[in-house]
């Protein structure tokens, strides 16, 4: 299993629209991903899940996956938050 | 036991459409607006789950479908709402509580989104708490086609009287297709789309009428009274003798206007009126057929669109049949006329002063061009006029009008005999009437459309049960906009119809005809009654009232203004429509 902590940086947070570009992603992916914030671990494939969090703007959220092709999971779930889902 | 007599219970509503109608009583299904938690048994948990899996595919279906219309940044709403539709999350968290909870699928449904929108709401910051009504209105609209499916299954009865609290459109068009004889609902406006069909059809209803659906009991005497917007549950022996002779005088009046229908709409000091029907539905060809000739003055083609008619073959072959039936006579098309209350769309704070008419189609250029396209090709005979709806600044017509020209342009070298319809705009809003001098040289023809030009005039959501005592169409200040328009129109010489109800209202027509409007257009239940109505009154007389009219206080005066002329002219009408 691999975790990565990220901080969210796009102004308005993980809203709808990021959240499913987050588990869209997340579905192109084989491994089991979790998604954490302050003790609260959903599904990184479920939209739902993810809006269930509130993470808005500055909130760490820890992404963890298992499975074959966890690394490279990680990796570009990570970027996507770093990068603010293309927003702002 | 002796049975004891049931009670007479009075009901009252807004008088939708004039007709009086004895007979039993259909109730449809009470649908739970807010739902509370409904407890089912075990033995309904696979149908709720199924009726819950139909309705989520069926709502995805119609997102995916009109996610290819919107620019970018909705069609990004859209999506993630079909991403909630197809968290499997979602679906087995609902499933979940169906099983374990037993509530029914309606419930389940609200309880999940609420408790996330909840969360949203209470934690998130501003801009979350604002996305977190979207979740709601999403579990909303699963709840609403549920409901629509259950009422879709419900059969209506011939001859019954319906009383339901809302139908959708598509239901009321079954209910009237089906020979249910009358309409009574605990929702809709005066002029709500459902309305309007009703009075295509001449099916009398009341429309607001403050019931508990669940008191009633079905197959029950009930009585409708269209014209007062008044409906009895279990009449007594006294007021079912009453109603039966008062609807054996209302038939002879309609039975008058029958032997009268080939009469042309002339005036008792000799002016002809053009008189048009109003039509949503190529099947009401049939009924105007029975009326004897007449034009069309507005064809609405939302129903082309929902209906998915909008390939522009399919298109075509309506507007070039019905064009060719009613030749020589005038066939004027609106183009469509989406957004407002008429489309699911995205979810707007305030959808009537949204991208709705004109607006969405000069931004859906695609779906725009293909209908003029039609249009022009449907023009065989000539007979065609194109119409814009919604117009609120000039711009909008400039750039429709070159787009007409330029599909034009594009085709007549391909299509020989392709004619350009005439062009003109609808008038409905505050600010289109006011510029009218300004769009006057760039259109051929005016039609004002009075409900929406009250609903912005006045402020008054048309829709709202609660402010229909505000909404009426001949306040001073519509008045005063209309008369402007006319007076416009007459000095550029542009044609000037009235589209709206206001034109089959006995007491607005005296107003527009002293106005001197060029045409009115109906509903096909008022064509024989507004033509009557025009030979009973005389232009000359009718200037003064209008002036009177301009110069009144409220709306209450200005009805009392034309009743007082009816009732001297054709007092019979005064009976029937009372104010």
């Amino acid at each position: 299993m691999i975790e990565k902590k990220v901080k969210i940086v796009n102004t308005l947070g993980l809203h709808a629209r990021p959240a499913s570009l987050f588990a869209k992603t997340a579905e192109k992916f084989i491994s089991d991903i979790m998604v954490e914030k302050d003790g609260m671990e959903v599904d990184g494939k479920s939209i739902l899940g993810l809006m269930m969090l509130v993470a808005d703007k500055n909130s760490t959220l820890t992404i963890r996956a298992n499975g074959p092709d966890e690394k490279e999971a990680v990796e570009t779930l990570a970027k996507l938050v770093e990068e603010g889902f293309g927003e702002d | 036991m002796e049975k004891t007599e049931k009670k007479e219970i009075l009901l009252k509503g807004i008088p939708i459409m004039p007709g009086i109608c004895i007979g039993q009583a259909q109730v449809l299904n009470p649908s739970i607006k807010t739902p509370v938690t409904r407890k089912i048994s075990e033995s309904q948990v696979p149908k709720e789950e199924r009726r819950f899996l139909k309705a989520l595919e069926k709502l995805k279906k119609e997102l995916q479908e009109i996610r290819g219309e919107l620019d970018e940044r909705l069609s990004d709403l859209i999506n993630s709402q079909i991403m909630i539709l197809e968290d499997p999350n979602f679906r087995e968290g609902v499933s979940q509580r169906i099983r374990q909870r037993m509530e029914s699928a309606e419930s389940a449904v609200y309880r999940i989104l609420n408790d996330i929108s909840r969360e949203l709401g209470e934690k998130g910051s501003g801009y979350m708490q604002e996305r977190s009504q979207e979740l709601l209105q999403l579990a909303r609209e699963l709840i609403t086609t549920m409901q629509r499916e259950r009422n879709h299954e419900t059969t209506f009865r011939k001859d019954s009287i319906l009383l339901a609290e809302d139908l959708s459109i598509q239901d009321t068009i079954k209910a009237v297709k089906s020979g249910v004889r009358a309409i009574a609902l605990a929702g809709g406006g005066k002029t709500s789309h459902h309305a309007i069909i009703l009075r295509n059809f001449g099916i009398p209803a009341v429309f607001g009428m403050r019931a508990d659906l669940n008191e009633i009991e079905d197959g029950t005497t009930v009585i409708l009274d269209g014209a007062r917007g008044i409906v009895i549950i279990n009449p007594k022996k006294a007021t079912l003798e009453r109603y039966q002779a008062e609807r054996e005088r209302y038939e002879e009046f309609t039975k008058e206007l029958f032997e009268h229908k080939k009469e042309r709409p002339i005036t008792l000091d000799g002016r002809e009126f053009t008189v048009l029907a109003n039509i949503d539905f190529p099947e009401e060809l049939g009924i105007l057929k029975g009326l004897g000739r007449h034009g069309i003055g507005l064809f609405r083609t939302e129903i082309l669109y929902f209906t998915g008619k909008v390939d522009l073959e399919s298109q075509r072959k309506i507007y070039e049949k019905i064009a060719e039936e009613i030749y020589p006579c005038p066939f004027v098309i609106r183009a469509f006329d989406l957004g407002g209350d008429k489309v699911f769309q995205f979810k707007e704070k305030n959808p009537f002063l949204g991208v709705r008419g004109i607006r969405v189609l000069l931004r859906n250029k695609k779906l725009f061009s293909e209908q003029i396209k039609a249009v022009i090709l449907a023009n065989q005979k000539g007979n065609i006029k194109f119409m814009i709806p919604m117009v609120s600044v000039i711009e909008e017509v400039l750039e429709t009008k070159e787009l007409l020209h330029q599909v034009f342009d594009e085709m007549k070298d391909s299509e020989p005999g392709v004619q350009l319809p005439d062009f003109g705009i609808m008038i409905e809003t505050p600010s289109s009437a006011l510029i009218a001098d300004r769009i006057a040289p760039h259109v051929d023809f005016f039609s004002i459309g009075t409900n929406d030009l009250t609903q912005y005039t006045l402020a008054v959501d048309r829709r709202n049960p609660e402010m229909s005592y505000l909404f009426d169409h001949l306040h001073p200040s519509v008045l005063k906009l209309i008369k402007e328009i006319v007076d416009v129109s007459h000095k550029h010489n542009v044609w000037v119809g009235v589209c709206g109800e206001l034109a089959a209202d006995p007491y607005g027509i005296p107003f527009l005809v002293g106005m001197g409007v060029d045409e009115l257009s109906v509903p096909p239940a008022s064509l024989l009654g507004t033509k009557e109505l025009i030979r009973k009154i005389s232009v000359e007389e009718l200037e003064e009232l209008v002036r009177k009219g301009l110069e009144a206080q409220t709306s209450r005066e200005v009805r009392e203004l034309a009743a007082d002329y009816l009732r001297e002219h054709y007092p019979e009408v005064t009976l029937f429509y009372p104010f």
